[in-house]
């Protein structure tokens, strides 16, 4: 392990690397603050400016722009509400709020600091445990990733608010629009009315760039646009709670982030999600999730870049991505003539071992570059909104064109702008559409492949003879039944110390009160208290 | 507790659009699947088993959420709607965001004739000279400016093949 770790810096460490490194962190920044220019774009966009670099340098190139991307991604969700990426749509949740409330700087500091934990604790945990994790995750089947999606819908529940009916309708939604263009078991086209650019489904980043972007910006001219920050220098910094608030989230993130990643295809953006979901169940501070809580903005951050570094396991012990940009980066690998895959470590160990190692130099850059220039970002906010809408526009229908270079690219981005406005305007819950979007299409691929490998014995016959996938689902029960169980509790717990009969109507009432109390030290309004109809 | 604590909230036209919407998208894509098989010659589930289950669940639940604003049942929202600033609704305000949408929907409509980027910068230029009355030569610099910027990121540095409209060199040629 150590002699691999001296190979891996002595191949790193030279001049031509770190520049090349630099110049990856740096342009993958820039590509992720662009709406709708992804990683995976951004990588698939350079793949031929590293064609004349060596194997070496231009994966550490690529692999630069890759992190580099994530953080730039953050940057755009926090201060105008335009995920850069998938992974970085959760952000918007609080990041955006935090922003709003004149926070941004410490938004966008705490997102950097504790991506960069995560991204040096799973490096170090890559580097240890690749082989282990590649074993475990090459055993994952069909019923084992459906178990993992069934999982990933449950976490709606967690998403869904006061109004769990709502939650489910717009996560049934999502699972819809995800069921437009060609379906992957028969081939067959679904509601594409004829229409080419459908084959493919709606398009992802474009829905994201509209219900976010576009969406956001229709709510504000509406709505009339908060106060731009008038913060000094001092109220950007994160202050000693906000470290302390963070810890916790930044290693709950890392562990969802680390799993979820090691899995093929699971990519970055459900670890974001899961990682919210898991703030949702056992943070300290879940109800102010969704109002500017640091922890919504720390957890999913640190899942994200856990998740990146962990998308490499499959990657190269298995020569399967991890997700799409990992899948960009194993068609570079290729483009220079390697074959990723179990050989790999012993056949090329000065590529694996100096690739592994740019990673903790490259994030080392990114957290010199993008910590102190936070509240420089920052200061974006004080642009006039009446300047900066304009501009949103501008770069947020470029960027939707740019990922397809089509032009049903922009419509859809002004069709789901609407949208985005509508749900908006009747405060409709984002996420659950979102995670239905996102898992929809996954969960019904494992499905068709479960149902195909299980022929006449039927899907749940060979989920049962998975103890994998038993666990899984458990887990899946659980976080659905979790919040019932325990508010049944509560209240047979309150009703006993109120002497009064366990399920007793008055428990319910005093549960009811004390959420009514909280409304009020919030500030919330309940239907029928606001003006706005 | 007063009889106006006690009184059900009135139901809102706006989720009650939301909801009737939810449930006819869930019974159209159901009804819509009807076109698909259920299973594949060899045996596995079919392309419309999703969409069905899916969009008979989601008719269901959109009549439930229905059945639940119209009893003023409907649980406290997490981020209710906050009225609008005066800004937003003076009469300037009040057609700001429409004339935005349409501003948007006319350069998307005119990229085939001015490009890509010369029909954004113009709608631009048209929100902050015409709606936001920003200084003419002050809109005429940031848009300016911004093509500039969106041009050399896009273009020059990401190498990015955005439309260029009637301006087209390809089209000229093949005259």
């Amino acid at each position: 392990m150590i002699d691999n770790l001296v190979l891996g810096f002595e191949s790193a460490l030279t001049p031509e690397n770190l520049l090349w490194c630099f110049v990856g962190v740096v342009l993958g920044t820039v590509i992720g603050i662009l709406p709708g220019l992804g990683s995976a774009t951004g990588v698939a966009i350079l793949i031929p400016v590293t064609l004349t670099l060596s194997p070496l340098t231009a994966l550490i190139m690529l692999a630069g722009i890759y992190h580099g991307a994530q953080f730039g991604a953050t940057i755009t969700a926090i201060l105008i509400a335009t995920p850069g990426e998938a992974s970085s749509v959760i952000s918007t949740l609080d990041g955006y709020q935090m922003a709003r409330r004149g926070r941004a700087g410490p938004a966008l500091a705490i997102s950097a600091l504790g991506a960069f934990v995560a991204a040096m604790v799973s490096l170090v945990v890559l580097v240890a445990v690749a082989p282990f994790f590649a074993e475990i995750a090459l055993e994952f089947g069909p019923p084992e990733m459906l178990a993992i999606m069934v999982l990933g819908l449950a976490t709606i529940v967690v998403f869904s608010g006061r109004n769990l009916l709502l939650g489910c309708a717009m996560g049934l939604f999502g699972i819809l629009i995800g069921c437009i263009g060609v379906d992957t078991g028969s081939g067959v086209a679904r509601y594409t009315f004829g229409e080419v650019d459908l084959y493919g489904g709606v398009p992802f980043v474009e829905v994201m760039i509209g219900l976010f972007a576009i969406g956001e910006l229709l709510h504000q001219l509406r709505q009339g646009a908060a106060e731009p920050i008038r913060a000094r220098f001092r109220d950007l910094l994160l202050t000693r709670e906000d470290l302390r608030r963070a810890a916790a989230p930044t290693a709950r993130g890392t562990v969802v982030g680390f799993l979820l990643g090691c899995l093929p295809g699971a990519g970055t953006t459900l670890a974001s999600f899961m990682a919210y979901g898991a703030e949702k169940r056992f943070s300290k501070n879940r109800r102010q999730l969704g109002k500017g809580a640091i922890e919504g903005v720390v957890a999913p951050d640190a899942a994200t870049n856990a998740a990146s570094n962990a998308n490499f396991i499959p990657t190269l012990v298995l020569g399967v991505p991890g997700g799409a940009t990992t899948a960009v980066l194993l068609g570079a690998f290729l483009v220079y003539g390697i074959q990723p895959g179990p050989q790999l470590f012993d056949t090329q160990p000065a590529l694996v071992w100096g690739l592994l190692v740019s990673f903790f130099i490259g994030n080392l850059l990114l957290l010199a570059l993008n910590l102190p220039l936070a509240p420089v970002f920052a200061q974006l906010l004080r642009l006039r909104y009446e300047i900066l809408y304009p501009l949103i526009i501008v770069t947020s229908l470029v960027g939707a064109y740019t990922v397809n270079n089509s032009m049903f690219s922009v419509f859809m981005t002004l069709v789901f702008g609407l949208v985005g406005y509508a749900m908006k305007r009747l405060s409709l819950p984002v996420a659950p559409l979102v995670l239905g979007l996102v898992i929809g299409p996954l969960f019904e691929k494992s499905l068709t492949q479960s149902s195909a490998l299980a022929g006449d014995a039927g899907v749940a016959s060979l989920i049962l003879g998975s103890a994998t996938a038993i666990v899984v689902l458990a887990a899946a029960v659980l976080l659905v039944a979790g919040p019932v169980l325990g508010r049944a509790f509560r209240a047979r717990t309150a009703g006993a110390r109120d002497g009064g009969p366990s399920g007793d109507p008055e428990a319910e009432s005093s549960t009811d009160t004390a959420a009514n109390d909280e409304d009020a030290a919030t500030g919330r309004t309940r239907p029928g208290d606001s003006n706005e109809r | 507790m007063s009889a106006a604590e006690d009184r059900a909230p009135a139901p809102r036209p706006g989720m009650i659009a939301a909801h009737l919407f939810l449930a006819a998208l869930g019974a159209a894509f159901a009804l819509g699947s009807l076109a698909y098989d259920w299973t594949t010659e060899d045996g596995t589930i079919g392309a419309a088993v999703m969409p069905r289950i899916v969009g008979a669940l989601l008719a269901v639940v959109g009549l439930a959420l229905l059945r639940q604003e119209l009893a003023g049942a409907a649980p406290a929202e997490d981020d209710p709607p906050q009225p609008a600033t005066e800004a937003a609704t003076g009469p300037a305000g009040r057609y700001r965001m429409p004339i935005v949408v349409v501003t948007m929907w006319v350069a998307a409509a005119l990229v085939p004739v001015l490009g890509l980027l010369p029909a954004l910068v113009l709608a631009m230029l048209f929100l902050l000279a015409v709606v936001e009355r920003i200084a003419p030569l002050r809109a005429v610099l940031i848009s300016g400016a911004t093509y500039v910027v969106a041009h050399l990121t896009f273009v020059t540095l990401l190498g990015a093949p955005l439309p260029l409209g009637l301006l087209d060199p390809t089209l000229w040629s093949a005259l």
